[in-house]
């Protein structure tokens, strides 16, 4: 029987699951509510266990190369991950240094329980979110079956609602393995949902079962760190949020360490393979390359003679350490022993076992750029139910369906969406939902094509301008942010238009054992020698005295690192910029949704197919389809240009 | 996957390819008058161009004589005319260059425009603008839609096909090198905990000087496909009565695809083209080499110097059976020892008349090549050494390739292989100064496209694959 727990009001949005895309939707949804005050928009957010909003089931980090940017591009469009871990960081990095600006990558060991506590709480004080214990079961469409118009809860209840986002990660027919060991929950030991599955496979989704899988957890007092290298965090912070003071984060930081496996763990493995839920045929589903187990490290590469373990704290008021680098399917008896073979791990006593996971996700080529189901109105998508892995990854989708749900519940027909010219976010989106994948989908920086324009240092001079016209960043943020990127440009036109004579420069070129001037030059061009920079060279000559804005000096130090990068890489940037510029051509020209691919002839067999599964939004994302030849789409662009007449 | 990109500067020869008094190099998009400015240098008094002052005073349908340059070195004088938006036939500024026919100053200019800033046209690519700006109906677009189809379909199986075995396994080899250093570069900024798998710079820096030489010389074999295209210029001298003459008709006699035949500017110089196997030649017949006093002979002498000065290949015929029996080359007076040196390596010596000699005295001659023109003999083996000579490292698929694929497929690929080795220079170049990785694999990785588009390749996951294939990371 059908009964209504909630009455309807204007615009209602049901978020399913409360892990690092529901958040993000959520918020994103409820404060463009809040903010536009288009009509006010109202979210629920389901959660199998409320004590598990935002839980980090996995690794006790967030950021990493590639994953860190897309922390900085939530930050940039107004979302919440970056302000969380910034108050619930136990210890912060930024890799890859040496390596070039665009690949500079931020990554902090997270205190899981203060991170979980952090976002619970930032969703519980949005006026316009209710958090609900409850397990979503069914999805309702309305009459004409191409919109979503209710859903169902275990109770029997259901919920009217304009817009849906199904962010159900790992949960769905979850089934968490070791050795012979089967648990049908998801992670954390928490229920797992079944019948949520039927309902998207009987809405025409197709499923794919997917693997992944973490380590054992291990006492801190059973470590000896003695023979493991200690690991620190930076002396200088860099937070994630672009609107986070580092003097207000700084705290003292707790190490992580890293030991080796032996040749004596990998006998072990190798005798007790065939005991390991992976091998003995327990687990059918897809694999990740990403985060293998050991057993999966031992067996592909069989004459590595010893593989990084990483041991790191799960939190401050904890004593349990993750050890990355052991995630395994073996029996807990194994398991032991192999821990025990590791340096500093002898004594190891762990508190959980590792396990493997296999889990139900959809083909997110069934989505829209938008994350909307091609073939639904209102049914949104976002995390690992995408096909993706990592708590970056999912945040960063579900921010994105969270702004799509608020568009199209508001009656809107403008997706926002971001290109791959514009963020990694638009990377990820469009790989997922135009490539598919067959494995779980994690972010590197080898992904992007225009890296060098995706930098980390610049996610809020590419991204807040979208987020503010989303209606996600308040005025207040949105001028300060002006301040900064009018500073950055003026200050770039200044060393460009400034010449410096041989006589103020030479002093400090002889220092720098850099060619001495014979004549005048511009300062910009000094920048741009690769044993110079910015702070050697802008301080000779002073600017105009004219005040500088009343910025924090944590901005303006960011100013000074944007000044320096965008003057001293600028060829290449412009390279990259000029290549994007063309493609953007492509992305602008839309292709209809409605057309029939199948009666274009000149279209090869195999094109025709792959564009009819697709149905590709533009001429850029068409190009980027396996199948799709750039003779199709001349033949695709003569075709609509003749329908046109 | 190289898209077809709006508005961009595209180049191609206009013209059927083959000998044609005058050719025309085509340029349509909305920078051609800009190209053509970097490229042309008016004649006479008003020898403006080369300069800023060009576009404006270029006045549209107007014929322009001046020279093309390169970089410096001028091409070829030519006409040009300059078609504005949109009176032109894509509706986009179009330049059409007249320049002298013959495939060696045609791809000259062409590559001229390519290098400032023009790109290779794809097949039917002037047809379709043509049809998107307006400019043509549908049932012409139609028949360039299958052109275009066809076109690019059947070039890339074809170029493939023709590529198989040593050309496309030796590109592929070269791209899979900087495959490697990306994968490992990748490695060590996606996995910088993996610290210790990652690749030194000195072992790109070293490795590159390798694989850039390695791509110098596939360069070459593709101008040396082009020599080829036009045939080999094969002079065949020795003395009187060597049997120059009965070679000359051996060769033709044995292929019947005798191309054109046209009597040589002297009675004592006679031309014939002719395919030998997969490889054209054109053959010149000279006076017999001999010690003369006599003034008029000795004009004869001299134009057969000339030939020798101008082929690519130069065929001594000797008498190794007869009574001379002057069958080594220290007995070879007559011609000056520097013309020799000059043909130090496309020189092959025939001993002809070998049906004369006892068989076992012809396998003590390594160095020459014993023939009959008489009966045919050696002649297979003369082939099979002018095939080394011109062809070496490319292997019978690449001789074919040269000898079938259509131009545009072979000039595609020449640009794509020119493009890739400026690339990787620039990439080494930055390694070598010292810039981070991350900067120098950006010209790295365009590099990787350009010979991956020479295979037909398009960019795919690969350098993701190759790090999880190599390499043992991950949480």
């Amino acid at each position: 029987m059908q009964h209504t727990a909630f009455g309807v009001r204007d615009r209602h949005i049901v978020v399913i699951g409360g892990g690092h895309a529901g958040c993000e939707a959520a918020l994103a949804a409820a404060r463009i509510g809040a903010l536009r005050g288009a009509g006010k928009i109202r979210v629920t957010l389901f959660a199998m266990s409320l004590d598990g909003i935002a839980m980090m089931p996995c690794n006790p980090c967030i950021g990493g190369s590639a994953k860190g940017h897309l922390v900085r591009e939530i930050d940039a469009l107004g979302g919440e991950m970056g302000k969380a871990i910034d108050a619930a960081f136990l210890q912060s990095r930024m890799l890859n240094t040496g390596k070039g600006p665009a690949v500079y990558s931020l990554r902090a060991q997270a205190d899981k329980k203060r991170y979980m506590a952090y976002m619970k709480q930032a969703l519980e004080r949005e006026p316009n979110i209710s958090l609900r214990e409850g397990e979503v079961r069914e999805l309702i469409l309305g009459e004409s079956s191409d919109t979503i118009r209710a859903v169902r809860t275990e109770s029997g209840a259901v919920v009217a609602c304009d817009a849906v986002i199904v962010c159900s990660g790992t949960y769905l027919n979850a089934r968490c393995l070791y050795g012979e060991t089967v648990n049908d929950v998801g992670p954390g030991g928490q229920r797992s949902s079944g019948i949520l599955s039927e309902s998207l496979r009987h809405l025409g989704f197709t499923l794919q079962r997917f693997k992944t899988g973490t380590p054992a957890r291990v006492h801190r007092r059973s470590i000896d760190f003695t023979k493991m290298a200690v690991q620190h965090g930076d002396d200088k912070i860099v937070p994630f949020s672009f609107g986070t003071d580092p003097a207000s984060v700084t705290r003292e930081q707790i190490p992580c360490y890293l030991t080796y496996t032996t040749p004596q763990t990998h006998d072990i493995i190798r005798e007790n393979l065939h005991r390991s839920a992976m091998y003995s045929g327990l687990i059918s589903a897809t694999g990740t390359r990403y985060c293998p187990s050991i057993e999966d490290k031992i067996v592909r590469f069989a004459d590595k003679e010893r593989h990084p373990v990483f041991i790191e704290p799960e939190g401050e008021d904890t004593e349990e350490m993750y050890v990355q680098g052991m995630s395994s399917a073996l029996p807990e008896d194994v398991q032991e022993r192999v821990y025990r073979s590791v340096p500093g791990l002898e004594n190891a006593e762990i508190m959980r076992p590792a396990y493997a996971i296999e889990y139900d996700c959809i083909d997110a080529t069934q989505l829209t750029l938008g994350l909307e189901a091609k073939h639904i109105g209102g049914l949104f998508f976002a995390g690992q139910i995408c096909g993706s892995s990592g708590y970056e990854e999912a945040a960063a989708q579900g921010l994105v369906a969270g702004i799509n749900a608020a568009i199209a519940a508001s009656g809107k027909n403008a997706p926002f969406h971001i290109t791959r010219a514009q963020g990694y976010i638009g990377v990820l989106i469009d790989d997922l939902v135009t490539k598919g994948t067959a494995e779980p989908y994690r972010m590197m920086t080898s992904r992007a094509e225009y890296r060098l324009l995706l930098r980390q240092d610049n996610a809020d001079l590419r991204l807040t301008p979208l987020g503010y016209q989303a209606g996600l960043i308040p005025e207040e943020r949105y001028a300060r942010f002006q301040q900064k990127k009018e500073l950055i440009e003026s200050e770039i036109k200044r060393l460009k238009s400034t010449t410096i004579s041989p006589e103020i420069a030479n002093p400090v070129l002889a220092e720098k054992n850099s060619t001495p001037l014979t004549s005048g030059a511009k300062l910009a061009d000094l920048i741009k020698r690769p044993e110079l920079d910015y702070l050697d060279i802008a301080p000779l000559t002073p600017n105009d005295g004219s005040p500088l804005p009343d910025l924090p000096s944590y901005v303006l130090d960011a100013v000074r690192e944007q000044v320096n990068i965008q003057i001293k890489y600028e060829g290449y940037i412009a390279m990259q910029q000029t290549q994007a510029e063309q493609i953007a051509k492509l992305e602008s020209r839309p292709l209809p949704p409605d057309l029939d691919y199948e009666g274009i002839t000149g279209l090869r067999i195999e094109a025709r197919q792959k564009l009819t599964k697709h149905r590709p939004a533009n001429f850029g994302q068409a190009s980027r389809i396996t199948g799709v030849s750039p003779a199709d789409l001349s033949i695709l662009m003569i075709y609509l240009k003749a329908r046109r007449g | 996957m190289t898209v077809p990109y709006e508005n961009d500067v595209i180049a191609a020869i206009a013209t059927p390819p083959g000998r044609g008094a005058v050719g025309i190099v085509r340029l349509s998009g909305s920078g051609s008058v800009g190209v053509v400015n970097r490229i042309f240098k008016k004649t006479g008094k008003d020898s403006r161009g080369c300069g800023n002052s060009f576009p404006s005073y270029l006045k549209s349908h107007r014929m322009y004589y001046g020279t093309i340059s390169d970089n410096g070195t001028v091409i070829d004088e030519v006409m040009l005319c300059c078609m504005r938006v949109p009176r032109s036939f894509t509706r986009e500024d179009v330049v059409e260059i007249y320049a002298h026919g013959g495939l060696v100053t045609m791809h000259g200019v062409l590559n001229a425009a390519l290098k400032n800033g023009a790109r290779l046209a794809l097949p039917g690519e002037f047809t379709k603008r043509a049809f998107l700006n307006g400019r043509i109906n549908l049932a012409q677009a139609e028949a360039v839609m299958d052109l275009v189809n066809a076109g690019s379909e059947a070039a890339r199986a074809a170029g493939l096909r023709q590529l198989g075995g040593g050309l496309s396994g030796r590109v592929a080899a070269c791209r899979d090198t900087i495959l490697r250093w990306l994968a490992h570069i990748a490695l060590s900024i996606d996995y910088p905990e993996h610290e210790e798998e990652a690749l030194n710079r000195q072992t790109i820096i070293s490795e590159g000087q390798a694989l850039l030489a390695d791509m110098r010389a596939l360069l070459k074999t593709a101008e040396v496909g082009r020599v080829i295209r036009e045939g080999i210029k094969t002079a065949i001298i020795g003395p009187p009565n060597a049997g120059k003459s009965t070679l000359l008709n051996a060769i033709l006699g044995e292929d019947r695809a005798i191309v054109h035949e046209s009597p040589g500017t002297t009675r004592d110089i006679l031309t014939e083209r002719v395919m030998v196997g997969d490889v054209p030649l054109v053959l010149i017949d000279t006076a017999g080499l001999r010690e003369t006093e006599d003034p008029v002979e000795q004009m004869g002498l001299d134009k057969t110097y000339d030939a020798i000065k101008n082929a690519e290949l130069v065929l001594y015929v000797v008498d190794g059976g007869g009574s001379s029996k002057d069958k080594t080359l220290g007995a070879l007076p007559p011609i000056p020892r520097k013309l020799l040196k000059k043909f130090d390596q496309n020189f092959i010596v025939l001993i002809n008349k070998c049906d004369l000699l006892p068989a076992d005295e012809w396998k003590t001659m390594d160095e020459e090549i014993p023939i009959s023109a008489k009966t045919g003999q050696g002649l297979d083996q003369l082939y099979d050494a002018i095939k080394r000579l011109f062809l070496s490292g490319m292997g019978d698929a690449g001789i074919k390739y040269f000898a079938e694929s259509d131009i545009i497929t072979r000039e595609r690929h020449r640009a794509l292989l020119c493009e890739a080795i400026e690339y990787l220079e620039t990439a080494l170049d930055d390694f070598g100064r010292g810039e981070t990785e991350d900067i120098a694999a950006i010209p790295l990785r365009a590099a990787y496209l350009s010979l991956g588009h020479i295979l037909g390749l398009e960019y795919a996951d690969d350098i993701i694959d190759r790090i999880f294939a190599e390499f043992c990371v991950g949480k």
